[in-house]
């Protein structure tokens, strides 16, 4: 059953003239899918990864996750479904550098009506699970690009989100500590998070369910 | 964690930039502290100073026979028998509500004297309130010491031909010249001033006083309700309040108020715009954090409140410095200013104000920064990341 479906979705930016970034493209997705989403520099990769981040709205057709059309609700409704659905995982990982990992970890139950004992709770435990628990009060800047990636990644699924973005989550990584990310998000899949990954790298191909190419904003394969 | 609790956080670990929001704040209300607890001062300063300088109040015995004049002043008396106060109306004055206000009671008794040296216009005075309340007063020789020492105005010397040191016979008393006053063009040059209770003695009016001559403190009180009560307890007697000098008090408080209100305002303004591009530059710094915060779910009114409350916590923490930096610099600034010893007192009152001015102005401030940080789309915070 499709968990998410892109339908003829377009989006133009102006910048002196019209650029399109995506050009009509549909996509469906079920839950529990690990998709990889490759394509050379400015084919829409990033784009279409905000769209689905309920980030960015498109020009012209709609995003409908879990049977939601999510770019009508209202935009402070789009933030509880960001929260509630998706976890994000950005380029370089951008954790805050002015919170410890566990507390850039809880940044997403911030704003949930919970304990702070539990919200402390539920970011340790996530960061056990990943083989951070002696980390937990480290600065960003005192972990390494690996560990920075296992922060964010937890960071992604403190709340139990169903979908997982994640942007070139191996791009600034050396082979070996990419390897364990992808390790990460294969047993996230499992445990049945629906995981799309921008990615550029070919070997991380072999781990995911399917792949969706992108050229000049339309989808090729 | 909290958004309070994140705001905590954002700005321990970002001192650098918080010194940087700090600073406008700081200077606002310290230059507003040192202002205000400057002008306060010296206010009240040159308010003791008017209240200590002369009479503002003159008590005169009720009467509609002729008068004539001292000092500027018009008490009756002439040819016909003057009507007189008593002694005890120093203690009724004492007894008012207001009596802490009484800064000095002057009583004097009037009349004429047939010296050695020919006629004079004797006034009996307590030398120890009259000295505190003339401070204009300047004398050649020493202040009276023991009770037949007199002072004389510059004309009285003349006419009766009395230097300091010399003696003056009056009957049977022989009185002896410690100090000449200088000339003042007033009718204080021609009298002969000696003690009020050897003047009752050689008047023969002992306990009798012609005039009482009264400074209060008015600066917490009007001095019309210091009338009032005086008046009240003295039915016998014309009180009456010497205006000019409340009034010239009052225009020289005025003015310096005056000034201390615009120059606040100014600075207040100017601390508002610093504060805000502070704030404004802080913010458009953060697009990116704000682009992160937004897509993990922060809703425009959470990444609002972050920002406010930073700004409130930078407004207090830049309230108490600016207050405890502006008071340090009125207590070494004041003196210099105003040329005078000026006492400057830790004020909490002025330390709640400044504290509440300086989160209005953090709160205001904040408001456009945080305008632009909701507004900011969340396609171009993305861009950000």
């Amino acid at each position: 059953m499709t968990f998410i479906a892109v339908n003829n979705v377009s989006k133009k930016y102006e910048i002196g003239s019209e650029l399109k970034a995506l050009d009509n493209v549909t996509l469906k997705i079920n839950q529990g899918e690990f998709i990889a989403i490759m394509g050379p520099s400015g084919s829409g990769k990033s784009t279409l990864l905000s769209i689905l981040g309920v980030l960015n709205p498109p020009t012209e057709g709609n995003l409908i996750i879990d049977d939601i059309d999510v770019f009508k609700l209202a935009n402070e409704k789009q933030a509880d479904f960001r929260r509630e659905y998706l976890g994000f995982i950005f380029q370089q990982f951008k954790l805050l550098p002015y919170l410890t990992a566990v507390e850039n970890v809880m940044l997403p139950l911030t704003v949930a009506q919970i304990s702070k004992k539990e919200k402390l709770q539920m970011a340790e435990k996530v960061l056990a699970k990943i083989g951070l628990e002696s980390k937990l009060h480290r600065l960003p800047h005192q972990l390494s690009g690996g560990e920075q990636g296992r922060v964010a990644i937890a960071r992604a699924i403190v709340n139990q989100p169903p979908i997982i973005l994640a942007d070139e989550p191996t791009g600034s990584l050396d082979t070996k500590t990419g390897q364990e990310i992808i390790e990460i998000f294969k047993a996230l899949n499992e445990d049945g998070h629906t995981i799309l990954m921008v990615t550029h790298n070919k070997e991380n191909l072999e781990h995911v369910k399917r792949t969706v190419l992108i050229r000049d904003g339309k989808i090729v394969n | 964690m909290g958004l309070f609790e994140l705001s905590l956080k954002h700005l321990w670990r970002n001192k650098n930039r918080v010194i940087f929001l700090l600073w406008g704040i700081i200077i606002g209300v310290t230059t507003i502290v040192t202002l205000y607890t400057i002008t306060f001062s010296m206010e009240q300063e040159i308010s003791d100073k008017f209240d200590q300088i002369g009479s503002n109040m003159i008590i005169v015995p009720n009467s509609e026979s002729l008068s004539l004049n001292y000092s500027g002043v018009t008490i009756q008396g002439g040819t016909q028998k003057m009507v007189e106060l008593s002694d005890d109306a120093l203690d009724r004055i004492m007894s008012i509500k207001n009596s802490e206000n009484i800064a000095v009671i002057a009583p004097k008794l009037l009349g004429t004297l047939e010296t050695d040296g020919g006629k004079a216009l004797a006034v009996g005075v307590d030398f120890a309130a009259e000295f505190r309340m003339k401070k204009w007063w300047k004398l050649e020789g020493k202040k009276p010491g023991v009770n037949n020492e007199v002072i004389l105005g510059s004309n009285a010397s003349s006419i009766l031909g009395k230097k300091v040191g010399s003696k003056i016979v009056i009957g049977d008393t022989e009185l002896v010249v410690s100090g000449i006053l200088a000339e003042m063009g007033s009718e204080e040059d021609d009298a002969l001033y000696l003690n009020l209770p050897l003047l009752q003695k050689l008047l023969n009016k002992e306990g009798s006083l012609s005039l009482i001559e009264v400074s209060a403190l008015c600066y917490t009180c009007p001095i019309e309700d210091i009338v009032m009560q005086i008046a009240n307890k003295l039915p016998e007697a014309k009180v009456t309040a010497v205006l000019e000098a409340v009034e010239a008090r009052k225009v020289i408080v005025d003015k310096f108020s005056a000034l201390a209100r615009t120059v606040a305002i100014i600075v207040l303004f100017i601390g508002f715009l610093i504060v805000t591009n502070s704030f404004l530059a802080a913010v458009n710094g953060r697009k990116k954090e704000i682009g992160i915060l937004r897509s993990l779910g922060f809703k425009r009114i959470h990444v609002a409140v972050v920002i406010v409350l930073e700004g409130i916590v930078v407004s207090l923490f830049g309230g108490i410095t600016g207050y405890l930096l502006g008071t340090l610099l009125a207590k070494w600034l004041a003196p210099l200013i105003a040329q005078m010893e000026v006492l400057i007192a830790w004020d909490w009152k002025l330390g709640i104000i400044s504290l509440i001015l300086a989160v209005i102005v953090g709160i205001f401030a904040s408001i456009i920064p945080v305008f632009r940080a909701v507004k900011q789309d969340p396609a171009d915070s993305m861009r950000a990341i």
